[in-house]
């Protein structure tokens, strides 16, 4: 063991060439017969173990590919969420254009964007300001009735202060019987028609318009119906509860009518000169 | 037979787990580069040898060049790499880089020698210094554990 070819150990030498031409043979028979390689002979008392290695391997790429499925299953749920979503807003869009088509008035379609806390001033913001010719006071609808009232107004957003919120009051009318009352909200929300004449024939399930008095609101447009009736104590006149025709909370679009109500003390002193 | 289940089961259950850009580390190489720089060439050659044989009778997919090109990755890092300051991380990582370029090439000429030059770049070259960083990294975190127990 002590001579050396080229450096080497003869030992060494002699085990690296034998390691060698056997992986020569090996790699030789495996291309050439792989059937008949000697590697089958020793695979053969390892196949339970090749089996395993095959189905750890089998179950990486399952687990690989049910983690893409899952992910596209997410992808999928989603966009199908997102499309559902779309079609429920395409749909009220559609309703809303095309009440608007046989509305008298010119009306700017908006978009709901949040709901403000009673602390913040209340009521909702709309993506329509000044710069589509919104001002303060105009009236803001959906095609199944009265929404509110604009009372603020910036150059890409609006405040609407809603039907159901104290301090909001429109001149209404009980559309079967012509009666008319001021129709305004409690502090916990209850809306309300007041003023209306004691004798007045006024039953459940009435329907609530508004009825053009004081010009701020356009005739006709739909408040609620009637849910409830009492008579004021004094009996001067009956109060009567609306039970809203939408709910003023759950709204995605709405639209602006394009009318400003008139300045009476402008038109009263013209009258005067 | 103990030893090359370890390995492979070493390469099926841990290291195929860590791929990043689709490389993933060499167990086996680690495996001989570790016994060829421990205990000499000539187990580094003989493990070498019967881990590369193992694998072509293992694994459907291996080449029939890995007992060749492992045995001579053994016989090298246990003939040249003794000479030089192994214990260095640098040294490791050098190493380990080589010999994954050595198993590599071997394989690829006897495999696909016309797409020779794009598998090394695409493949070989990224595999080889992940191999490389983890069998560094692998062997600190042995020789720790090993002076803690001794």
């Amino acid at each position: 063991m002590k001579s050396a070819v080229g450096g080497i150990a003869f030992g060494e030498f002699l085990i690296l060439v034998i390691l060698i031409g056997l992986s020569i043979a090996i790699m030789v028979l495996e291309r050439h017969d792989p059937d008949h390689s000697p590697l089958v002979y020793i695979a053969t008392p390892l196949r339970p173990l090749k089996n395993l290695a095959g189905a750890i391997t089998r179950v990486r790429y399952l687990e690989s590919e049910n983690s893409i499925l899952r992910g596209r299953l997410t992808e999928l749920r989603y966009e199908n969420a997102m499309l559902r979503e779309r079609l429920q807003r395409s749909g009220q869009a559609e309703k809303l254009f095309e009440f608007a088509q046989d509305y008298p008035e010119t009306l700017v379609f908006a978009r709901v964007m949040t709901y403000l806390e009673r602390r913040d001033g209340g009521g909702i913001i709309i993506d329509k300001g000044t710069g589509e010719g919104i001002t303060t006071n105009m009236v803001v609808i959906t095609s199944q009735g009265l929404v509110g009232i604009v009372t603020r107004v910036g150059y890409r957003a609006s405040q609407v202060k809603l039907i159901d919120e104290p301090g909001y009051r429109v001149s209404a009318m009980v559309r079967r019987s012509r009666s008319t009352g001021i129709m305004s909200a409690t502090a916990d929300g209850r809306i309300l028609m007041e003023w209306v004449a004691p004798d007045a024939p006024v039953s459940d399930g009435d329907t609530i318009v508004t009825s053009g008095m004081g010009l701020v609101a356009p005739y006709g447009i739909p408040i609620g119906v009637v849910a409830g009736i009492e008579l004021e104590p004094q009996k001067f006149s009956q109060i009567l509860e609306i039970r809203p025709c939408q709910d003023p909370r759950h709204l995605e679009q709405v639209a602006v009518i394009l009318r400003s109500p008139p300045d009476f003390t402008r038109m009263l002193g013209k009258d005067k000169q | 037979m103990l030893f090359i289940l370890v390995v492979l089961a070493l390469d099926l259950l841990l290291f195929s787990k860590i791929v990043i850009f689709g490389l993933s580390p060499d167990a086996t190489v680690i495996i001989v580069v570790y016994a060829a720089l421990r205990f000499g060439c000539i187990t580094g050659m003989f493990i070498g040898f019967v881990v590369g044989v193992g694998q072509v009778a293992m694994m459907t997919t291996a080449s029939g060049a890995l007992p060749l090109a492992s045995t001579l990755v053994g016989y090298l890092v246990g003939k040249f790499g003794t000479k030089v300051a192994y214990e260095s991380a640098l040294v490791q990582v050098v190493i380990i880089f080589l010999s994954v370029l050595i198993l590599d090439s071997i394989n690829l000429v006897w495999l696909e020698p016309k797409h020779f030059v794009f598998d090394m770049l695409r493949f070989s070259l990224g595999t080889a210094a992940y191999t490389a960083v983890v069998g560094a990294a692998l062997a600190g975190v042995v020789s720790h554990l090993t002076e803690r127990l001794v």
